[in-house]
C-alpha cells in the first residue's frame, strides 16, 4: 500500500475533508510531494512503512501550507522562472543541431533531463527550505542542463543568477537534494558543475 | 576574586548563552524544515539505507552553524582579554590566571572539538568542489572528518585537562 492509498483511505473512511494533491499516480506529475517521517516523497511511490503502528505526515518543507498537505508551489516555480528555464536558440540557425549520443555533453545532460517539478529537493534543502535567498536546487539543477546544451545561447544570463546572492554559494552540500529526488536526479552534481562553470567563463 | 575576573565571567557568561540561544534557533528550525529532526528520528532513518545516510551532511550543516557561531563569539571576547596586555601586564595576567582553573579548561575542550569539527568539515566542504565529490564520497570525507575530530579532541583534551586531574 502507498501514502496515497492510505492517504485515499483516510478521506473515504474517516475524514473526508483532510486535503492532499495528486494527479497522475506514476511519479510524472509531483503533484504528491509530502514528508514521510521527515523525508520528503511522492505519497503515489513510496510504500507505507510496515515496520510501525504510526507515521507522521508533514506537508513539504519551506512553502507556504495552504490546508493539511496542500502546499502553496507559487514560491518555487518563481525561483524556478529566474533561471530562464527553456531553452533560448542561437539567432540564425538554419541547420538542425547535432549532438551525438556518446557525447560528453549528451551524458551529462541525460542524467539531469528527467525533472518533474515535484519540489522534494527544495523541502529536503537545509537552505531553501529554512526560507534562506536560494534559488534551490531543482532550478539550479535546470540550469545546469541548460548552460551544458551547445544548443542554448543564454547561458550567460542563467551564470549570472547561479553567481547571484541566491545561487549556488548558498549551497552547503547538505546533499538532501540528491538523496531524496525520486527520479534519481542529482542536484548537487549541477550546482558543483554551475560552480564550476562560473570560474570558467 | 578580583573585579577585572568578574567583568571576564560576566562578559563569559554572555557568550555561552548568546552559543545556548544560537543552538535553539537552529535546532528548533532543523525540526521545522525537515519533519521533525529529532535526533532519534534522523538516526533511524540513516540506518535504514546509504541514500538516508545524506541525513549525516544534514546534521554536520547544523553543526558546522553552531560551532562556527560559538567560535566567532569567544573569538570576540578574546580579543578583548588578550589586549588587557596592552592596558597593563599584571591586569592581563589577573584575568588570565582564569583559564587556568577547572571550568574554564573544561570549556577548553569544548572549543578544541568546535575548532577541530569547523575546520575540518570546512576542508571537506572544499574537498568537495575541488575534487567535485558526490554524495557517497563526501559521506566517507565526513566520516572522516568526525573520527579526526574525535581523536584530536581526545588527545587535546588529555593536554588541556593533565594539570587539574
Ligand atoms: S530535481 Fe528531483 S526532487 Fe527536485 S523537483 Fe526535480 S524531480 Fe523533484
Ligand atoms: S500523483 Fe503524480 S507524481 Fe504522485
Amino acid at each position: 500500500m502507498m501514502v496515497l492509498d492510505l492517504l485515499l483511505a483516510i478521506q473515504r473512511e474517516h475524514d473526508a475533508c483532510i486535503g492532499f494533491r495528486f494527479s497522475c499516480r506514476v511519479a510524472m506529475c509531483g503533484t504528491c510531494t509530502l514528508r514521510l517521517d521527515g523525508r520528503s516523497v511522492l505519497a503515489c511511490q513510496t510504500p507505507v512503512p510496515q515496520d510501525r503502528d504510526t507515521v507522521r505526515l508533514d506537508p513539504v518543507a519551506g512553502l507556504p501550507v495552504l490546508r493539511d498537505l496542500v502546499v502553496d508551489t507559487a514560491p518555487f516555480w518563481r525561483e524556478w522562472a529566474k533561471v530562464t528555464p527553456y531553452l533560448v536558440p542561437h539567432d540564425g540557425l538554419t541547420e538542425p543541431a547535432v549532438v551525438t549520443p556518446d557525447s560528453d555533453e549528451r551524458r551529462l545532460i541525460d542524467a539531469s533531463l528527467d525533472c518533474i517539478g515535484c519540489a522534494a529537493c527544495y523541502s529536503s534543502c537545509a537552505v531553501a527550505a529554512g526560507s534562506r535567498d536560494f534559488v534551490g536546487p531543482a532550478a539550479l539543477n535546470r540550469a545546469m542542463v541548460l548552460v551544458a546544451d551547445s544548443r542554448d545561447a543564454a547561458a550567460e544570463q542563467r551564470l549570472a543568477v547561479a553567481d547571484g546572492a541566491g545561487g549556488v554559494d548558498r549551497c552547503h552540500y547538505v546533499y538532501g537534494c540528491s538523496a531524496v529526488c525520486p527520479k534519481g536526479l542529482d542536484p548537487a552534481a549541477a550546482i558543483r558543475y554551475l560552480r564550476k562553470s562560473r570560474l570558467k567563463s | 576574586m578580583s573585579a577585572a575576573q568578574g567583568v571576564f565571567l560576566g562578559a563569559f557568561t554572555v557568550v555561552v548563552l548568546a552559543v545556548v540561544g544560537f543552538a535553539a534557533v537552529v535546532l528548533v528550525s532543523a525540526r521545522r524544515i525537515d519533519g521533525g529532526g529529532f535526533v532519534g528520528v534522523a538516526l533511524r532513518r540513516m540506518a535504514r539505507s546509504r541514500r538516508e545516510r545524506a541525513e549525516a551532511a544534514r546534521w554536520a550543516f547544523y553543526a558546522h552553524r553552531i560551532s562556527g557561531f560559538g567560535i566567532f563569539a569567544f573569538l570576540c571576547l578574546h580579543v578583548v582579554d588578550v589586549s588587557l596586555y596592552a592596558v597593563s601586564p599584571s591586569l592581563y595576567d589577573d584575568v588570565h590566571a582564569l583559564y587556568g582553573t577547572a571550568p574554564m579548561r573544561v570549556f577548553e575542550c569544548a572549543l578544541l572539538v568546535a575548532i577541530c569539527f569547523h575546520t575540518l568539515n570546512g576542508l571537506r566542504l572544499l574537498a568537495v568542489d575541488v575534487a567535485d565529490l558526490g554524495l557517497t564520497a563526501s559521506l566517507r570525507l565526513l566520516g572522516g572528518v568526525a573520527s579526526l575530530t574525535v581523536v584530536a579532541a581526545v588527545a587535546g583534551s588529555a593536554v588541556i585537562l593533565g594539570p587539574v586531574t
